[in-house]
């Protein structure tokens, strides 16, 4: 499994955005764009609670760098090339180099939310991941109460592939359920992906 | 509540109508491989673990494997046997725990002579009911290939409702890609009402 890691390009870039490999120096714009989202982070992700400030995040680092060189995990900044703009975050998590097979996460800081920034992210990973790491299925979980990252699902092409009940419990204490966006070669966006230009 | 403190102690035996449903002791190990090497051909075609079972060595690392991973609360194994006269007939168990749901799986095979006669739907019916009785689950999931229609049936013959195929989602023991069906049983369901009255098919 540790084999896979540095297949993963640690930059990928797009018509507006760069997607760089999580960085010590990120920290302090990160955690500025945490705090600017932090009512919505705080309804979806169980672990907007317990960051505070940017210390933490150095200190996870050394963790994060392992975790992508063992292929466990792979987080990218999403920055706007024009201005260079922290906006968000997007991960391959939960990689299956046996498939392979990835899930995608993200987030998009709230005053960036509605200009497509996280779909064009999405694309370019579902590209990368279909093109250069031999994917057989990628996925997409969503809290199913969470109609704005449903609705990213929906635009870069998931198909709904379930409902599961009862299966998340949201940081509130509510348990929800999660819709499962699939997305594999033959289906129609990714060959769409796949026959564009690489995304330089 | 951490989610350590709010996890149900799981009993190591379980009793249905013709069932003894029991965590295995070392001693269960040539059985296992009896009923293994009956079954191989069936066990080979779903099972990723049915290569690794051959020799009653095998079946004694496998039984020590179970016995730590129950108590490290992550696994809970139950060899199937029949109570009238003991006859090992296969495994089944809870898997995967989410205790902050709290949720678990339930998987199942059963050996090749003793298919048919709804010892699996029984078995399955009976963990259902201890998950959602005692334990306090609040979803349970079995999940199967898609083109496993044996073990599918089990599943809808209890009343688990399918929530999904998720395509491509694992391999084959020969390695072929698989899609994934899920089901689901969560606590507010019909079926899971019957199934805690005990007037569930049985």
């Amino acid at each position: 499994m540790g084999t896979h890691g540095p297949d993963v390009p640690t930059t990928i870039m797009t018509r507006r955005l760069l997607l760089h490999q999580y960085r010590v120096e990120d920290a302090d714009l990160v955690m500025e764009a945490i705090e600017e989202s932090r009512p919505e982070l705080e309804r979806w992700m169980p672990w907007a609670q317990y960051i505070h400030d940017a210390a933490q995040l150095r200190d996870e680092m050394p963790r994060n760098l392992e975790r992508w060189a063992n292929g466990e995990d792979h987080g990218y900044t999403i920055r706007r090339r024009e201005d260079d703009r922290f906006l968000g975050s997007i991960n391959y998590q939960n990689p299956n180099w046996e498939i392979p097979a990835f899930d995608l996460g993200y987030w998009m800081r709230s005053s960036e939310t509605g200009k497509g920034y996280v779909s064009e992210a999405a694309r370019a990973l579902i590209q990368v991941a279909f093109r250069d790491l031999g994917a057989m299925r990628v996925q997409i979980l969503c809290h199913d109460r969470n109609q704005r990252s449903r609705r990213v699902a929906e635009a870069v092409g998931g198909v709904l592939e379930g409902h599961t009940r009862n299966d998340s419990l949201l940081p509130d204490g509510e348990l929800c359920g999660t819709v499962v966006y699939g997305l594999i070669r033959a289906d129609e966006p990714v060959q769409r992906l796949l026959e564009d230009a690489p995304a330089t | 509540m951490t989610a350590d403190e709010m996890r149900p102690a799981i009993p190591e035996r379980v009793l249905t109508d013709r069932l003894e449903l029991r965590a295995y002791t070392e001693s269960d190990a040539p059985a296992i491989i009896e009923a293994i090497e009956e079954s191989r051909r069936e066990l080979t075609e779903w099972m990723i673990w049915a290569p690794r079972m051959r020799t009653i060595d095998d079946a004694r690392s496998f039984i020590r494997q179970t016995v730590e991973l129950r108590a490290d609360g992550a696994d809970f194994s139950f060899g199937i046997f029949l109570r009238e006269s003991g006859r090992y007939l296969g495994g089944t168990g809870f898997h995967r725990p989410n205790w902050v749901g709290p949720a678990i799986e339930i998987g199942y095979w059963m050996r090749t002579s003793e298919v048919g006669k709804g010892y699996v739907r029984e078995a399955v019916t009976g963990l259902t009911r201890l998950g959602f009785g005692e334990l306090g689950m609040k979803r349970m999931v079995i999940t199967c290939a898609s083109t496993n229609t044996r073990s599918r049936r089990v599943a809808e013959a209890v009343g688990y409702q399918l929530e999904g195929k998720l395509r491509n989602a694992d391999r084959l023991p020969n390695g072929e890609l698989r899609d994934t069906l899920v089901f689901s049983l969560i606590d507010t369901d019909d079926a899971t009402r019957r199934i805690l009255a005990g007037d569930a098919a049985r």
